[in-house]
């Protein structure tokens, strides 16, 4: 079994969805129990990964491996590597915690949990797949069940195709045709990547077109101004479980098929288009920074906020281009910071998303005192406190070294030094941004913590303590993480430098 | 061989003429509709038994002065008769008996099939016209028997169209006829490579030839009952008869063309260029047109001649490997179509129903998975076979990319118009309160799901298994 945890972990929530189809609808104790241990069993298996993942070796790990079809030579190829590796953990994690959110509701129950664990499978498959048709068939079933995750439980988007459609069917098609490109532009019309990624036979021009190709795909899923509009209407909409899959992981979706699709398989084209990341990225971060300060309701705060470590991604990623000019450290630095900060970035929007569901703002004047939670209110404001530190990337916390490690990569890098320098300005606007934030919560309210538990959220306390205590270690001992991508990431540019010399 | 009273040649064939003389001579005296229903069933099964008994023992090819029998015909029929006797169960469990109605179904659904074997088989002009003649009167019959008190202009224009494509279709012949002075198939091939006729006189027949019998298919699909949902039968027997026959008398053609390769040596691109293009064209206007409609029937129909395209695009290439793609194709589209039909059928439309406890009913769950294959979601068939038939495109290179983009194109709208239906369809969820149990009609749905996953995994052994077919009968 140990031989087969990948995959298990991708298809253990297909099971789940079996035994839910077996049970009777109004059951939703026994289907809520089944859905959330097949999270949490693939949470352990998570960990079992994480404990046996040998941080010194380069290449896959847990590999499997098998012939799908002979004429197309399509394989079932699973592995894990530094670059997934967050990714699955971030899925599972996400996962729990949503389906732990969920707990409390009532409604379509059974639908929603069906199509919670088949997206739930379209993730995992995604960022462990190895094989181009795995990669489109997982990221289809990815986008597709999380549009029906939404139309089935939103009344909201009733006689109204929801602008999430649009974007999910323009954003696959986009990709689809990228990765077309990709299986047929090679010589040996191989599916593999590791094996495109390894005699990189593309041509200039064509790896140019490929990589905008996908780009704008990806971009689409990231979201990058000025596809962001679709983010900020789906969060405001949408209930808090949903949310935070949506900003915990969807949008991470981006960042990693660019990565594995983008940076490994088009070399040349990477190393070219660099500066326009770096571009798109302060853009990003100013935009949403700037956003982010005059928004009144704090889901939109979210989004807006999302959108700008989003930026913070982009310029991390852009310091690729150190490779080519060897500045290796430079490269390592930039995209270590980029990787870790899509895991903070995970993190904290899990505890804003949940604050913001506890804080509904107009509400906050109407609390009144309860005495009988006197544990609650001792707890309570340390975390919105901590929340809110981490949130701006106070040192000591986790999101304060991934984007300072995104800023001094791409600062050594010339030509994309300015853009380091221009998005710090990002940085100090949200810093205010959050003190904003700080008076609007603390001001407002002269009561007691407690009372704002309503018994439908009473259970999110024991959510956010673990989240808030993942950043704080990952803040304090960044090494933990990082051990884990760096041999990767050196890998990575050691390609890119290969390539740079040929 | 070659011996006309070989009369085993013809079994199946004089077997659905026996059965479809006993149904009118039953209907005629107003039989009971229990035996009326023993008398339907046991012909289909005993046609079945004669076609795998009589037909399918054929290693290789039996050529006859009226008909062909090979593994590709076999094949084919196999089809039709499945649809026949889908078509026949839809019927006994949706249809309210009226005993003189029921007769004249059976009977025009039984002559229907005959026209589509025959065409399938056909080996000599006249049958082929003959064939095509009597598919498309008894489709004109069985759409006015069921709809009798509709007679609208929409029964003209499906005449208006079917007399279009038959003259088309009877002045090519009489150009054949003309040019090789022979009527049997394989005997008008062989003079056209001993006589050395002009590639490009041979290359325009063919297209007539295609555009004759599309017109055909085109205009029967465009106006079947699709909107009362009580005729599930009609909805599968009467598009798939013709679309399997069509395709059945095409694939001869097409592994006939193949094989005389030499003989094509300088304009075969130009005929894989104008197959593509008419593939292109119909593709592209069934799609777009389907943009304007709403109506779930509608847009479904669009789909169907949409798909046609698809595998007349996979034909173009003109490989053994294209063949049993485009083979492929027609099959996943046919088990897509099937399953749609059958779930609209059991919940009388394209609402999505919930039952009283709130679950989703297994044939609406049924609708959304084969409605989201019809436009190739990933994990469906549908998505399986449209990349083999994308991956093959691309292969083969040259102009065939630019078919590949257009065809892609066409599949995002099309993905898009389904995806707006649906959107609507499921946050306009209705509730039963009596849901009706229908079991075997519940086992048929989920056998189809199950095996549609199968196929959606395992596509690339179906699709070997077909060149193996191909390869037999090429």
């Amino acid at each position: 079994m140990l031989n087969h945890l990948l995959s298990l972990n991708v298809f253990l929530p297909l099971i789940g969805v079996f035994f839910l189809l077996l049970i009777k609808n109004k059951n939703t104790k026994i289907i809520k129990t089944i859905s959330s241990s097949i999270t949490g069993i693939q949470l352990w298996i998570i960990f079992q990964i994480l404990a046996g993942f040998n941080r010194q070796k380069s290449g896959l790990q847990y590999v499997e491996h098998s012939k799908w079809t002979e004429s197309l030579s399509i394989d079932f190829f699973l592995g894990v590597d530094g670059i997934n590796i967050i990714f699955i953990a971030l899925t599972s994690i996400v996962f729990f915690i949503s389906i732990l959110t969920f707990w409390k509701k009532n409604k379509s129950v059974k639908e929603y949990l069906i199509i919670f664990l088949l997206l739930d499978t379209g993730l995992m498959g995604l960022f462990l797949s190895f094989d181009l048709f795995m990669f489109l068939l997982f990221l289809g079933l990815t986008l597709f069940s999380l549009y029906f995750l939404i139309i089935v439980h939103n009344d909201k988007t009733k006689d109204k195709f929801h602008r999430l459609g649009f974007v999910i069917i323009i954003a696959y098609s986009f990709i689809l045709l990228g990765v077309l490109l990709l299986i047929f532009g090679n010589e040996s019309f191989s599916y593999n990547m590791l094996e495109i990624s390894h005699a990189s036979s593309y041509s200039h021009g064509f790896e140019i077109i490929t990589f905008l190709l996908l780009f704008i795909g990806f971009a689409l899923l990231f979201p990058i101004f000025p596809f962001h509009s679709w983010l900020i209407s789906s969060i405001t909409k949408l209930p808090v479980y949903i949310n935070i899959i949506i900003l915990g992981i969807i949008i991470k979706i981006g960042a990693y098929g660019l990565m594995r699709l983008g940076f490994y398989l088009l070399p040349y084209a990477t190393i070219k288009l660099s500066p326009l990341l770096g571009i798109i990225g302060t853009v990003n971060i100013i935009y949403g920074a700037l956003c982010a300060i005059t928004q009144k309701d704090l889901k939109n705060m979210i989004g807006y906020y999302s959108i700008m470590q989003i930026g913070f991604v982009l310029l991390g990623m852009a310091t690729i281009k150190g490779g080519a000019v060897n500045n290796f450290q430079a490269a390592i630095t930039g995209i270590s910071g980029a990787w870790f900060h899509i895991f903070n970035h995970g993190t904290i929007v899990i505890i804003l998303l949940l604050l913001s569901d506890i804080f509904p703002l107009n509400k906050i004047k109407d609390i009144k005192i309860s005495e009988n939670k006197k544990w609650a209110s001792s707890i309570f404001p340390g975390i919105v406190i901590l929340t809110l530190f981490a949130g701006f990337g106070l040192p000591g916390f986790s999101t304060f070294i991934s984007s300072l490690f995104c800023l001094v990569g791409a600062i050594q890098l010339s030509g994309i030094n300015i853009f380091a320098m221009i998005s710090v300005i990002g940085i100090a606007l949200n810093i205010f941004c959050f003190f904003k934030w700080f008076n609007i919560l603390f001001s407002n309210f002269s009561g007691n913590f407690d009372s704002i538990f309503s018994e439908t959220k009473k259970h999110y306390i024991f959510i956010l303590l673990p989240v808030i205590f993942i950043i704080l270690i990952l803040g304090i001992f960044p090494d933990i993480f990082l051990s884990l991508i760096n041999i990767s990431v050196e890998n990575l540019v050691k390609l890119i430098t290969m390539f740079s010399v040929k | 061989m070659n011996n006309f009273l070989s009369l085993n040649y013809f079994i199946p064939e004089i077997e659905l003429c026996l059965i479809a003389i006993i149904i009118y001579y039953s209907g005629q005296n107003n039989i009971k509709k229990t035996r009326l229903e023993k008398i339907t069933l046991i012909g289909y099964v005993g046609i079945l038994a004669s076609l795998f008994f009589f037909q399918s023992s054929y290693s290789h090819q039996g050529f006859h002065h009226l008909i062909v029998i090979n593994s590709l015909t076999f094949l084919f029929k196999f089809f039709l008769i499945v649809a026949g006797i889908l078509s026949f169960l839809l019927y006994n469990f949706y249809n309210k008996h009226v005993p003189s109605s029921d007769a004249e179904n059976h009977f025009y659904s039984i002559v229907l099939i005959l026209g589509g074997f025959l065409l399938i088989s056909a080996n000599n002009l006249i049958l082929i016209f003959l064939a095509i003649e009597i598919i498309f009167i008894s489709v004109f019959f069985l759409l006015i028997n069921e709809e009798q008190n509709e007679l609208k202009t929409k029964y003209l224009n499906i005449s208006i169209s079917g007399i279009i494509s038959s003259l088309i279709i009877l002045l090519t012949f009489i150009f054949i006829y003309g040019l090789a002075n022979t009527l049997n198939l394989q005997k008008i091939c062989e003079t056209l490579i001993q006589n050395s006729i002009p590639e490009t006189s041979v290359i325009l027949i063919l297209l007539m030839v295609f555009i004759g019998i599309g017109i055909n298919i085109v205009s029967i699909i465009k106006y079947y009952s699709l909107k009362n949902f009580n005729n599930s039968y009609i909805n599968i027997l009467v598009p798939i008869v013709p679309i399997i026959a069509g395709f059945g008398v095409g694939f001869r053609i097409i592994l006939t063309i193949w094989n005389m390769t030499d003989y094509f040596e300088n304009n075969l691109l130009a005929l894989k260029f104008a197959l593509g293009v008419i593939a292109l064209l119909v593709l592209t206007i069934a799609t777009l047109l389907s943009i304007i409609y709403k109506k779930g029937s509608r847009i479904v129909k669009m789909n169907v001649i949409a798909h046609l395209g698809f595998v007349i695009l996979g034909l173009s290439v003109f490989s053994m490997q294209s063949f049993s793609v485009a083979l492929f194709y027609l099959i996943t589209f046919l088990i897509s179509y099937i399953g749609v039909i059958i779930c609209t059928g059991y919940d009388q439309g394209f609402k999505i129903k919930i039952s009283k406890k709130g679950n989703i009913t297994l044939a609406s769950f049924g609708k959304i998975l084969f409605l989201l294959s019809l436009v190739s979601v990933p994990f469906t068939i549908g998505f399986s076979s449209k990349f083999a038939l994308f991956a093959l495109l691309i292969s083969e290179g040259s102009f065939h990319y630019w078919f590949v983009v257009v065809g892609l194109i066409n599949s995002i709208l099309m993905l898009y118009v389904v995806m707006r239906m649906l959107h609507k369809k499921i946050t306009n969820r209705r509730k039963i309160e009596n849901f009706s149990k229908k079991l075997p009609l519940l086992i048929l749905i989920m056998g189809l799901i199950i095996f549609q996953f199968y196929l959606a995994i395992f596509w690339e052994s179906v699709v070997r298994l077909l060149e193996s077919y191909l390869n037999i009968s090429g």
